[in-house]
Parts: C-alpha cells; sequence; structure tokens
C-alpha cells in the first residue's frame, strides 16, 4: 500500500557531508536547486506541501559540533545552529539574563517535534511567527555564516527581511549564533499567546531584554522585541526608548507596553484578530518585563 | 536511486535500500513491514508516527530513512517481551487508556520516553510530554492514568530489584 498523495516526498538526490565546506560547496554546485536540512520539520512539510521541490537536500546532521552549545572565548554563549529546541529550553547557561531563549524554544511546537527542530532552521524559515527570533534580537544574537568563499558574520537586527525571508547567501549557511556576555544585572523573558498549550502557533509573542544599574532601581537599557504582529520579528525602539534611563516602575511598564502596542502592524487571521493582537500585545509587554527586571533583580523604587 | 542503509530496529540490525525520499516511517511500514507506527497527519502534528530514535521520541514521518543510517529505532513492536506486554502496555490496557487505538503506539512511546528518564514523573510532566501526541477519541485522562499507573509498577519492580529500572 502506498501512502495518499500529498504524503511522499517529490524526488531528490541526499547528501550529508561531514563538513561545512563541503555542504557550501555542494549547495553551489546546485546553484539554488539545494536546501540545507537541519531537523527537516520545516522543509520536509513544505516538500510534502508542494511549496519546495529542491533536487538536493543537503543534511547538516553529520557534521561534527553543528550542535554545540559553550562558552565563548569573552564571556559570550556560542550556539550551534543544528542546537535542537529541547537543548536549549533545558540549557543550564540559558537562565536569569538568557532565560528569553531557553522560554522562545521551549514553547515551540510540542515536545516530539522540539527534538528535532533546530535554532538555525527556525531562524533561517524566518516565520513572523519564529519564538527563538524576537529572544535572540533582544540578547544581541550575532550570526556565523559560513559560504563557499568564506565567512562572515552578521547582526541578527536585520536579518530577517520578511515572511522566508533573510539576508542568507544562496550557497550560505547558518553556522553559529554568539550570544554577548550579559552585563551584571542583566534579566530576560520570552512570554507567548496561544490558542493552546501546545502544538499551536504563536498568536503574539513578546521577548523582553533589560540591563540594570547598580542600585538595581534604574533600567539603563532594553531591548523589546514582537512576534506575530508583524512580516518580521518586529523590535521596537520606541518601547525601548522609553524604558531607557527610568526607574523600575509600573509606569515605566506601562508606557513601553503602550509604545508596543502603538507599534504592532498585525493582520486578521483564523487565529487572532489584528485587533486582539494588538491589545494583548500590551499585557504580554507588561508580563515579559516584569520577568524579565525580577530576573535582574530590580526592584521598584 | 535507492541507496542502500543499515539500521537497528528493536535491536534487529537490518540492511535497506531506500530512496532518498524514503521518509523513516515509509521505510518501517512499507520496507519492513512494521506496521504498528501509524501514519497520521504526515506533518509532525499529530504523533501517531512516534518511534525512539537512539531513545529520543521522533514523529517519524519528518525523518528521512537515510537519516536513521547507523542509528537505533524502537517502534511499537519493539517494547512487549516475547507475549509479555511492557508494563505501559498493560498498564493501558489495564485502564481502558485504548478506544480506536491508531494513536495508542505513538502514546506509549511518548510514555516510555517519559519514564526512561523520569520514573516518578507528576500528572502534569505526563501531559506535557504527550502534548505531541493527538488522541481523537479524546481519551487523555484514561492515558494519562495509565502512564503515572505504569510508572508506579515500574518503580516497584525496581525496587524489588534493589535498584534503578
Amino acid at each position: 500500500m502506498t501512502l495518499a498523495a500529498g504524503m511522499t516526498l517529490p524526488r531528490f538526490s541526499f547528501e550529508a557531508p561531514d563538513g561545512v565546506g563541503a555542504a557550501c560547496s555542494l549547495l553551489a554546485q546546485a546553484r539554488g536547486d539545494a536546501r540545507p536540512m537541519a531537523g527537516g520539520t520545516d522543509l520536509l512539510v513544505k516538500m510534502k506541501a508542494g511549496l519546495l521541490a529542491p533536487k538536493v537536500i543537503v543534511s547538516l546532521a553529520r557534521v561534527p559540533g553543528l550542535d554545540a552549545v559553550e562558552p565563548s572565548a569573552d564571556g559570550g554563549l556560542r550556539i550551534g545552529a543544528l542546537a535542537s529546541m529541547a537543548t536549549l529550553a533545558a540549557h543550564p547557561t540559558l537562565r536569569g539574563p538568557r532565560a528569553a531563549l531557553a522560554e522562545g524554544a521551549g514553547s515551540v511546537g510540542g515536545p516530539i517535534v522540539r527534538n528535532r527542530a533546530t535554532i538555525g532552521g527556525n531562524i533561517v524559515s524566518a516565520r513572523p511567527c519564529a519564538d527563538t527570533a524576537p529572544p535572540l534580537i533582544a540578547l544581541g544574537a550575532r550570526l556565523h555564516l559560513a559560504g563557499a568563499t568564506g565567512r562572515r558574520v552578521a547582526d541578527i537586527d536585520g536579518f530577517i527581511t520578511g515572511p522566508g525571508e533573510t539576508r542568507i547567501g544562496e550557497a550560505e549557511i547558518l553556522t553559529a549564533f554568539e550570544l554577548p556576555r550579559p552585563s551584571p544585572h542583566a534579566g530576560s523573558c520570552y512570554v507567548k499567546i496561544t490558542r493552546r498549550a501546545a502544538m499551536e502557533v504563536t498568536v503574539v509573542g513578546c521577548a523582553a531584554a533589560v540591563d540594570l544599574d547598580d542600585d538595581l532601581r534604574t533600567i539603563r537599557s532594553a531591548r523589546i522585541v514582537l512576534a506575530s504582529v508583524a512580516p518580521t520579528p518586529l523590535r521596537v525602539p520606541a518601547a525601548e526608548a522609553t524604558l531607557a534611563g527610568a526607574s523600575v516602575s509600573e509606569g515605566a511598564i506601562d508606557a513601553a507596553a503602550v509604545a508596543a502596542r502603538d507599534a504592532a502592524a498585525p493582520i486578521d487571521d483564523h487565529r487572532a484578530p489584528a485587533w486582539y493582537r494588538r491589545e494583548v500585545t500590551a499585557v504580554i509587554v507588561r508580563r515579559a518585563l516584569r520577568a524579565a527586571i525580577e530576573r535582574a533583580g530590580g526592584t521598584a523604587s | 536511486m535507492k541507496r542502500l542503509m543499515e539500521v537497528t530496529v528493536n535491536d534487529l540490525r537490518r540492511e535497506v535500500a531506500v530512496e532518498p525520499r524514503r521518509t523513516l516511517i515509509e521505510m518501517l511500514r512499507e520496507d519492513l513491514d512494521l506496521t504498528g507506527t501509524k501514519h497520521g497527519c504526515g506533518q509532525g502534528d499529530c504523533g501517531a508516527c512516534l518511534v525512539l530514535l537512539d531513545g529520543m521520541p521522533v514523529n517519524s514521518c519528518l525523518v528521512l530513512a537515510l537519516e536513521a543510517a547507523g542509528r537505533e529505532v524502537t517502534t511499537i513492536e519493539g517494547l512487549a517481551d516475547g507475549t509479555r506486554l511492557h508494563p505501559i502496555q498493560q498498564a493501558f490496557v489495564d485502564a481502558g487508556a485504548i478506544q480506536c487505538g491508531f494513536c495508542t503506539p505513538g502514546m506509549v512511546l511518548s510514555a516510555k520516553a517519559l519514564l526512561d528518564r523520569n520514573p516518578s514523573p507528576t500528572e502534569r510532566d505526563v501531559r506535557v510530554a504527550i502534548s505531541g501526541n493527538l488522541c481523537r477519541c479524546t481519551g487523555y485522562q484514561k492515558i494519562v492514568e495509565a502512564t503515572l499507573t505504569a510508572a508506579e509498577r515500574m518503580r516497584g519492580r525496581a525496587s524489588d530489584r534493589g535498584g534503578a529500572p
């Protein structure tokens, strides 16, 4: 018995090189007809749906070390692009200042999907609802990319340019994320709204990251980044500006929440109407900020 | 073009020739006749096709067969010891945690993956662990109870033997 149409994959050839250089060469040779594959939870679904039909799949699973999560020399953290959502959700380095990333990764899909889905795939597939994108932007991640002609480092802010669109080159592979060393009084949080607790696409998400002054009563700087309210993850400079230099207070949190709500440009779809997304944006910005401030050790003045 | 691969399925080493586009579930059901693994949504949403890949639960509809080369796969057929059911399977039977049965192989394997790493789960742990497995009969309550019963029985056996399971 064969499976129903729409369940089988179109034909392709399969490569599983053991190095990034070899993988980039295979992509370059295929001239746009190849796709790198990490966990496959997005790519294979799109191929079954007939949205993509690459002639070559280049699996990155056998490249050693691409899933490693390790401290970098300057106190930062290097996260391999093939680190799974399950690994990141439980990772001991993603607490306090970096908790938003564990919360984002741990909220993707369900537990079985998280065993395969990778952080690199989440960014390169570039859905507006990608749950690791706002935390990575809020934490100031840098991207490490490898191509047939060399390597480069890019800021994640601005890397995603539209639904499914990024600044990655045709024969480039995203190899790692680098998070900077957090300042002494930093905290972050990711909060999202979904219709169910699991296996659901984010209606609205918010990552908040704050740095506090040594007095723990003043916000030195903050980042607010939203999911699912625009064609790309949406950083909200207006909200960040209201927080910079402000005293830790419900008033400051409220002002940021209002600025974020005003910046949100969501659409109506079957998951939620735009008006709901806007209203709930303010709610979750407050929740994420309160938690981030608490994790940073902050106290209201 | 088909490629030859080796994979260990339920502790047996198998050699299979597969096309690159063959998914793991297709290989299990159609090449190895292991039809206990069920094909549901085909998109990773329902968990009916769940198998353990090196002990980790995955949706076999979203894994290429070639990705399993050199690795160990456990399907529902690998759980019973001869005619003796695995304690999780027995607990599902005892609790009436099976209605139409379509989700059962995936549910039992999700429960196994949970109990392998956490022998004393809370009810919430169980609900989170099976949150990627859909039961369209909506029989979740019995499934949760059966998993907790199985955990209790397996802990009992482990302590009878004076060691960890």
